[in-house]
């Protein structure tokens, strides 16, 4: 049923499937190990309503997919279709976290250079959920790079 | 943004996305632990399936109600989720509009019976 499970996966938008791809597969197996154990008939019931449920979750994420709003230029002028609430916001956003990676990156740095190495583990960590973010709003204004 | 049935869109929330977040609202849960926490606050009803599940904490994601992090209790690194201050507040005004619905549900009832 994994592989089952696996290949309808594929199906997802891109964004979507790298960033939760392996998290849904993990959640996937503990769920199936669970309902094995309480019976073919509870077995083949949680597959039916998994395989539905990521069919329709597919669906709906190509529907969003294609129903966001138009992507942004940022080395453009705002487009007209985009409206400037909008614009401002993703600048924003996109601004802040720029800044969040970029300080984080520095802090990092700097603490390997005084070797207090427990210390740049945790901007590493920081910065690496940052970028996490920064991609995310990419995905989420569908910022042309 | 393009939540279903966001409360920028002025409707209510869906059951699986108020669902989510009550269960956040205790504490931080890993996807798996979603699943049971919500099975177990529905007593039953709701059983959330993977991709239903993982289609909602995307679009929460996106609309910066959840958070993502890694949970470093375990021998491999888990993404947990947990509300943030945004999510929070949309759950609270969720909650009051239906504690609102149900005081004059009750009411209407009471008016019916007396």
């Amino acid at each position: 049923m994994m592989r089952i499970f696996q290949t309808l996966l594929r199906l997802y938008p891109p964004g979507q499937r790298d960033l939760l791809e392996e998290e849904m597969a993990w959640v996937f197996g503990e769920a199936a190990a669970e309902h094995r154990a309480r019976g073919w008939w509870a077995y083949a019931r949680f597959g039916a309503n998994e395989i539905v449920g990521l069919l329709l979750g597919c669906v709906r994420a190509w529907m969003q997919e294609r129903g966001a709003d138009r992507g942004i230029d940022l080395r453009r002028m705002r487009p007209p279709e985009v409206s400037k609430k909008i614009y401002v916001t993703a600048l924003d956003e996109l601004i802040a976290a720029r800044q969040l990676v970029a300080a984080n990156l520095a802090r990092m740095q700097d603490s390997i250079a005084r070797h207090e190495f427990v210390k740049a583990r945790f901007y590493s960590d920081e910065e690496r959920k940052a970028r996490a973010q920064l991609q995310l709003l990419h995905r989420k204004y569908r910022i042309v790079d | 943004m393009r939540h279903v049935g966001s409360r920028e869109d002025g409707g209510p929330l869906s059951e699986a996305v108020l669902l989510i977040l009550m269960s956040l609202a205790a504490e931080p849960r890993h996807g798996y632990a979603l699943m049971k926490d919500i099975e177990a606050l529905s007593q039953g009803r709701v059983r959330l399936s993977t991709g239903t599940l993982y289609g909602a904490l995307h679009r929460l994601l996106e609309d910066r109600w959840i958070e993502r992090f890694a949970q470093e209790d375990t021998s491999r690194d888990k993404q947990a989720y947990r509300l943030t201050a945004s999510g929070r507040r949309q759950l609270q005004a969720e909650l009051e509009r239906l504690k609102q619905l149900t005081r004059a549900g009750m009411a209407r009832l009471r008016v019916s019976e007396g």
